[in-house]
């Protein structure tokens, strides 16, 4: 086991494993984070935890990932390279480890003009794929980045990373997470998926590159309310590719968000039937209570509970 | 070339307030290219600046000058001569030639223009950022296209989740730098590069974050 | 090693060009001599010349320092050449292929003793 968190021991064991996010307040209310943490109990196996998504800033992912685990659920803190240099990164993960956090999700990080701090200096000091390979340092050389200084402790860090099948160049988006598995990665998570399609071409790229053989593929899934998030989300957020099909079912449908619900289990029921797709990461945002539903109709619940 | 663009005028007028005789400096080389600071920027700016004051029954005398560049010592000091006692320099250098004329001169030395980048003409009247003087140049494994000053978010080793259709999603106009960094060394015949890991930069020892930085070539000095 | 090396040796009209005849007094290779009007007269590309067309090491006579007629001839001329040897050096041109020598125009005897102790080193190492 190379950190022996839940998540880990599920994914080794050969169970599909469902996780979901968790966006931190806007603020240091934590109730927000104990009113969504009791959304997400018993129905998925780890939750990732944000890093200022979209540039907006929310109470910091290790602290709402303290919290999270003092709830009782298993948090995966994400770790964008836009705020923090390689410093701050490396004394973060020291502090996650020491506060019990056992998964890292390893990000770029939105741009932050997106955000709602766009005079901030931006740092970008490592790309994502040159902070998955020093966490993977830290854990297995004991070292900093640079492999010179020691670490007092062991860092034990289950590492994940994204990966976006529907960016471009299309050809090279495989061979990217390759880079990303040489680098250290132990898992990825997917963007949200409704070209089914692209996907399952990419997952073919993947399986050639014997990628699915190494690391675990968690495909990303996230709930429609309205057509009009549709259009909206296939219109202005790069990266995400919305079939004009699925777009017609949402318009059509008499209740928008019940259709969303309905096309999103069916999603989850095509993506088990894939080769090398290891679980779901379900990133219902603002919609956090309707996630219990969509595990649960798409037969995933209990979740096994490994000791 | 280094690019700037013009000061605003309002910018401008508000530091010329409380002088009635200056130096209007332009220079021949980057901020010529760029069509920012040259000569005929310079006759330009001065008329304006003159009519501007004339509307406030505030005359002001400008003394109009554009040196070869400004940036050197033997130019800097030649801009002595054409001082005649003006109270201030309003200088349409990029800000190295600001920064010369303030260690020769004794009188206030104002920036005219905001150094923006080093960049390429594209276009007559359109230039864009090529080069950040990271301090280790990686082109030749990038096919010639510099991820540091054309990505977003400086990634060595992209496209990061955002790159679609070729563009940035910071704005549908911006290229994505790696799709042009992978379009080109597919022309190549070098996309196994793209397979490399290119580790983290040494920012601290090579860029600007290791401080004001300096090139020493003993052999040249006497 | 090079029994007899090929050096070229660029002498100053200033001093170098004074002490010639000790100069071709150097038995131990094979020397040809290139007089400049000033040391500092020759660009430092110039120096390789030589190198690339088989030569085994150049060497420069010139003037004491504070005795340049053209003020820092000499002192541009040293400076080149050991800018040479720091820059080749990086790919396998080893420095004794280069050499510097300061000559009054009296100076010929120290200046063949000097030469001959940079020759013999030259034979020793791999070009």
């Amino acid at each position: 086991m190379k950190a022996g968190s839940n998540l880990e021991k599920i994914l080794t064991a050969g169970h599909f494993a469902v996780t979901a996010e968790l966006g931190p307040p806007k603020g240091p209310d934590v109730g927000v984070i104990q009113k969504k943490a009791e959304f997400l109990r018993g129905v998925v196996d780890a939750v990732n935890v944000t890093d200022n998504q979209t540039a907006i800033v929310r109470m910091s992912s290790i602290a709402t990932c303290a919290i999270v685990k003092q709830l009782g659920l298993e948090p995966v803190m994400q770790m964008v390279c836009r705020d923090r240099n390689r410093i701050a990164m490396q004394s973060d993960i020291f502090g996650a480890v020491a506060l019990g956090i056992k998964n890292i999700l390893c990000l770029t990080g939105d741009h932050h003009t997106f955000g709602n701090q766009v005079n901030a200096k931006n740092v970008h000091d490592l790309d994502s794929i040159q902070l998955i390979n020093m966490v993977r340092t830290m854990r297995e050389e004991g070292t900093l980045l640079g492999g010179e200084d020691k670490i007092e402790g062991e860092v034990k860090m289950f590492i994940g990373g994204a990966a976006n099948p529907f960016a471009d160049p299309f050809e090279f988006r495989a061979i990217r997470v390759a880079k990303k598995v040489e680098a250290g990665v132990d898992f990825i998570q997917t963007q949200c998926i409704y070209d089914m399609d692209r996907f399952k071409e990419w997952m073919k790229m993947i399986r050639d590159l014997g990628v699915h053989e190494k690391i675990h593929i968690l495909a990303g899934v996230t709930p429609l309310k309205s057509a009009g998030m549709a259009r909206y989300m296939a219109k202005n957020v790069s990266g995400i590719i919305i079939p004009e099909a699925i777009i017609d079912r949402m318009a059509k449908a008499q209740k928008g968000a019940e259709e969303g619900i309905k096309i999103c289990i069916e999603q989850i029921q095509e993506l088990r039937e894939i080769e090398g797709v290891h679980g779901i990461h379900i990133m219902a945002i603002e919609w956090e209570h309707m996630v219990r539903r969509i595990v649960e109709e798409a037969g995933l619940l209990p979740r096994p509970i490994l000791s | 070339m280094i690019k700037a663009e013009q000061k605003p005028l309002e910018e401008i007028m508000k530091y010329l307030e409380p002088y009635k005789k200056i130096l209007l400096l332009g220079c021949g080389a980057c901020v010529t290219v760029c069509h920012s600071g040259g000569e005929k920027e310079v006759l330009l700016l001065a008329e304006a600046i003159r009519i501007a004051r004339q509307e406030t029954n505030n005359p002001i005398e400008i003394t109009e000058h554009t040196p070869p560049r400004q940036c050197e010592p033997e130019f800097a000091i030649q801009v002595g001569e054409f001082i005649n006692g003006a109270e201030a320099i309003l200088s349409l250098s990029c800000g190295v030639g600001v920064q010369t004329l303030s260690r020769y001169f004794n009188i206030p030395v104002l920036p005219g223009v905001n150094t923006v980048f080093m960049g390429e003409t594209v276009a007559h009247g359109l230039w864009e950022e090529r080069c950040q003087a990271c301090g280790n140049c990686i082109l030749e494994k990038t096919g010639g296209i510099c991820p540091i000053a054309r990505c977003a978010k400086q990634l060595l080793n992209g496209p990061c989740g955002g790159s679609s259709r070729g563009k940035c999603e910071i704005k549908r106009e911006t290229d994505c730098a790696w799709q042009l960094i992978y379009d080109r060394l597919k022309a190549l015949g070098q996309l196994e590069r793209l397979k490399q890991i290119i580790p983290a930069k040494n920012w601290g020892q090579e860029s600007r974050d290791k401080g004001p930085r300096k090139i020493v070539r003993e052999d040249l000095q006497i | 090693m090079n029994s007899s090396p090929k050096i070229v040796t660029f002498c100053c009209a200033g001093s170098g060009a004074y002490v010639v005849d000790y100069i071709k007094k150097l038995d131990q290779g094979q020397i040809e001599v290139i007089e400049v009007p000033c040391a500092g007269r020759i660009e430092a590309y110039s120096f390789l010349e030589p190198l690339r067309n088989g030569a085994d090491a150049v060497f420069v006579v010139a003037c004491h320092e504070e005795n340049c007629e053209h003020l820092w001839g000499n002192v541009r001329a040293k400076k080149r050449i050991e800018y040479l040897a720091a820059k080749l050096g990086m790919i396998g041109v080893v420095k004794e292929r280069f050499a510097f020598f300061n000559v009054s125009t009296n100076g010929g005897v120290r200046l063949l003793k000097e030469m001959t102790e940079k020759v013999s080193k030259l034979k020793q190492v791999n070009l």
